[in-house]
C-alpha cells in the first residue's frame, strides 16, 4: 500500500489543532511518524536520480537545506514518535542482511504502521483537504528504488520522499516490504519553464531532463541550450499543441497572448464574457480577440450556446485574469453573472445550462490532459496553491491584483458549482 | 442717415452673439467628445468588452456627427436646422453619457465579467451633464 504526504507552500509556523503544522517557509506537515535521519548527508551522498526528470515534469523540486532541517525539526517535535534510522539506513550502522537491525526496523515499522492505520481516515481526509495527487510520487519511488542505492528513503530530485515503514532494508536481489509507505513532498513553487536558444545553466539542464523524461533526444544534458535541446523543444510545443481538442473544436487565434511552452497548469479560471446568451455571441468574442482591433487581452477558449471556439492553445498563456494568468487555462462562458441563470435551460438570453454543460465537457478534458484535479478552488485554496477549478471572481479575492466576480458575482454565489462539477466528473 | 449703420451694426451684434456662444459651445461639446472618448478608451485597456466597446465607439460617433450638424447649421445661418442641430447634439451627449455612466466608465468602477487586463487602473471621469450642454447650445 502506498500513501503519501504532502507538504504545502502555505502559512506560517502554527500546530493546528486537527494535527497540521504549518512550518515559516510555508511548508506543511501532518503529524507523521518520521525518520530521525540526517537529511544533509543524503541530500550530499545523492546525485541526480533517474527520477530527477519525473519530479521535474511535476514541478517538485528539491528543498533547501534550511526547508529541510525546518522540515526535521517541526517533525520530530510533533512526531508520536521517531525511528532510529540514520545509522541504518544510510547504512552507516547496518550491514545488509543485518538480520538484528532488520528485525529492530521491523518492530519500529510495525509499531509505525499501527499508527497509521489508525489515523489513515484522518490522513486521508486532509490529504484530501490539502489535494496534491499522490499517484506519481509512488512513480518517482519506483524511480528511485530502481537505483537501489539507498533503502528506506526514496528521494526524487525536486520531491523528498520519506519512507519511513516501508524500508527496502535488502540488498542482492531480496527485497523486504514494511507497512505503509508515507511521503513528503515539496512542491516546486517555480514550474519548470523551457529556455531559450543560447541559455546556460541548471535552469537548461532542468529543462533537457525535462526534454529526455518525454522522449526527445537533446544530445547530452550539458546545461547548454544547443541546435538539438531547441528542436526537442519545438517539438514538444508542437506536440502540445497537436492534442488541442481541434477535431471538434475550431481555432480562432487570438491576437494578444503569451506564446509560450507551459509543461504545467494548476488551475481552470471560469469567466463570464457578460452578454446575452445567443447563438454566435462565442464567435463574435472569438473574432474580437483575433482581430484588427483586438483587445489586450483573450482567453484559451470561447464557450456559447451553440458551440466552443479555442482562441489560445492551452499550453500558451492568455490574458484573462491577472494573478491566474501564467498558471491557469481562460474560459470565457457566454453569459452575464448578475443576470444568468445557469441553470435554467432555452432560447432565452439568459438560459445558462447549454453553455455550462459545453463548458463542463471542455474541462473535463482540460482536467485529463493537465492532470488538474476535478474540485473547485475558493480564494482560500487558491493562496494555498491548490490546483482545481476557479472562478474570475475567486481570483479577484484571492490575489487582488483583478477586479471582476465572474461568472457567478462575489463569492460565486450565482455559480452553480455543484452541478458543474457534477456535470465534469460525467464529462 | 448716420443711425442707420450704427442700428445694422446694433442688430448684427445683438444676433450674431448668440451665434458665436453656439459656435463656441460646439467646440466645447466636441472637446468634450474627445475626453470621454479617451476615457473609454483607458477604461477598456483595463475591461475590455465587445459590446460596451461598440456601443461606446457608435455613441461617440452620433455625438460627433451631431456636433458636426450644429456646426453645419451655424455656417448656413439655417435657424431651423440649428435647432434641430441642437436637438440631435444634446440628445446624443445624454444617450453617450448615460452609456458610460451605466457600464462604470465614469466612475471607473470595475466590469462585472470577461477577460480582465493588467493595464492600469482608471481613474473616474468627470463630464458636464446633459443640462449643461443644453444651457451653452
Amino acid at each position: 500500500m502506498s500513501r503519501s504526504v504532502y507538504v504545502s507552500r502555505a502559512g506560517g509556523l502554527t500546530i493546528h489543532p486537527a494535527g497540521w503544522v504549518d512550518l515559516p517557509s510555508g511548508a506543511r506537515i501532518t503529524r507523521m511518524p518520521v525518520m530521525d535521519g540526517d537529511v544533509r548527508g543524503l541530500f550530499a551522498r545523492l546525485g541526480p536520480t533517474p527520477a530527477a526528470a519525473w519530479s521535474e515534469t511535476k514541478g517538485y523540486r528539491l528543498p533547501t537545506v534550511a526547508e529541510y532541517d525546518e522540515l526535521h525539526r517541526a517533525a520530530k517535535y510533533i512526531a508520536p514518535y521517531t525511528l532510529p534510522t540514520r545509522d541504518m539506513l544510510l547504512g552507516d550502522g547496518v550491514q545488509l542482511g543485518d538480520e538484528k537491525a532488520i528485525q529492530r526496523y521491523r518492530t519500529l515499522n510495525m509499531a509505525s504502521r499501527s499508527w497509521c492505520e489508525q489515523h489513515d481516515a484522518e490522513v486521508f481526509d486532509r490529504l484530501s483537504d490539502v489535494g496534491w495527487v499522490n499517484e506519481p510520487v509512488s512513480n518517482a519511488g519506483k524511480h528511485w528504488a530502481a537505483d537501489g542505492v539507498i533503502y528506506g528513503w526514496w528521494l526524487a530530485n525536486g520531491s523528498v520522499i520519506q519512507s519511513p515503514s516501508r524500508a527496502h532494508a535488502s540488498g542482492g536481489g531480496t527485497h523486504t516490504d514494511y507497512g505503509t509507505t508515507f511521503h513528503v513532498v515539496l512542491k516546486s513553487s517555480q514550474p519548470l519553464k523551457p529556455t531559450k536558444l543560447g541559455d546556460k545553466g541548471e535552469a537548461v539542464k532542468a529543462w533537457q531532463r525535462h526534454l529526455v523524461s518525454q522522449g526527445y533526444d537533446v544530445g547530452t544534458v550539458d546545461g547548454i541550450h544547443g541546435a538539438k535541446t531547441e528542436a526537442a523543444t519545438k517539438a514538444l510545443a508542437e506536440k502540445q499543441n497537436a492534442a488541442l481538442p481541434s477535431a471538434k473544436v475550431e481555432l480562432i487565434e487570438a491576437r494578444n497572448y503569451t506564446r509560450t511552452t507551459r509543461t504545467s497548469v494548476d488551475l481552470v479560471v471560469l469567466h463570464s464574457t457578460e452578454n446575452p446568451i445567443r447563438p454566435g455571441t462565442a464567435r463574435s468574442v472569438a473574432q474580437w480577440f483575433a482581430g484588427s482591433s483586438a483587445p489586450q487581452a483573450s482567453a484559451h477558449y470561447v464557450v456559447g450556446p451553440d458551440e466552443v471556439l479555442s482562441c489560445v492553445p492551452e499550453a500558451a498563456v492568455a490574458w484573462a485574469a491577472p494573478g491566474a494568468n501564467h498558471h491557469g487555462i481562460q474560459i470565457e462562458m457566454v453569459g452575464r453573472a448578475h443576470k444568468t441563470d445557469w441553470l435554467a435551460d432555452g432560447k432565452h438570453d439568459d438560459a445558462g445550462a447549454p453553455v455550462m454543460r459545453r463548458a463542463a465537457t471542455l474541462v473535463r478534458g482540460i482536467c485529463d490532459r493537465w492532470d488538474i484535479p476535478v474540485r473547485r478552488l475558493n480564494a482560500k485554496d487558491l493562496l494555498a496553491g491548490k490546483r482545481g477549478i476557479t472562478t474570475h471572481a475567486a481570483v479577484t479575492e484571492a490575489w487582488k491584483k483583478s477586479t471582476h466576480i465572474d461568472p457567478g458575482c462575489a463569492g460565486d454565489q450565482r455559480w452553480p458549482w455543484d452541478e458543474f462539477l457534477r456535470l465534469v466528473r460525467l464529462g | 442717415m448716420r443711425l442707420a449703420p450704427l442700428v445694422a451694426l446694433a442688430w448684427l451684434c445683438l444676433s450674431c452673439l448668440p451665434l458665436a456662444k453656439v459656435a463656441q459651445a460646439a467646440t466645447w461639446l466636441g472637446a468634450v467628445i474627445d475626453a470621454a472618448d479617451a476615457g473609454a478608451r483607458v477604461y477598456h485597456q483595463r475591461h475590455p468588452s465587445l459590446e460596451n466597446e461598440r456601443a461606446t465607439a457608435l455613441a461617440i460617433k452620433r455625438a460627433r456627427v451631431a456636433v458636426a450638424g450644429v456646426q453645419a447649421a451655424l455656417v448656413a445661418e439655417d435657424s431651423a436646422k440649428l435647432a434641430k442641430a441642437r436637438q440631435e447634439a444634446v440628445e446624443a451627449y445624454a444617450a453617450l453619457r448615460q452609456l458610460l455612466d451605466a457600464s462604470g466608465v465614469l466612475e471607473a468602477r470595475s466590469a462585472v465579467g470577461g477577460s480582465e487586463t493588467d493595464a492600469p487602473m482608471p481613474e473616474p471621469l468627470s463630464l458636464p451633464s446633459p443640462e449643461a450642454v443644453s444651457e451653452a447650445l
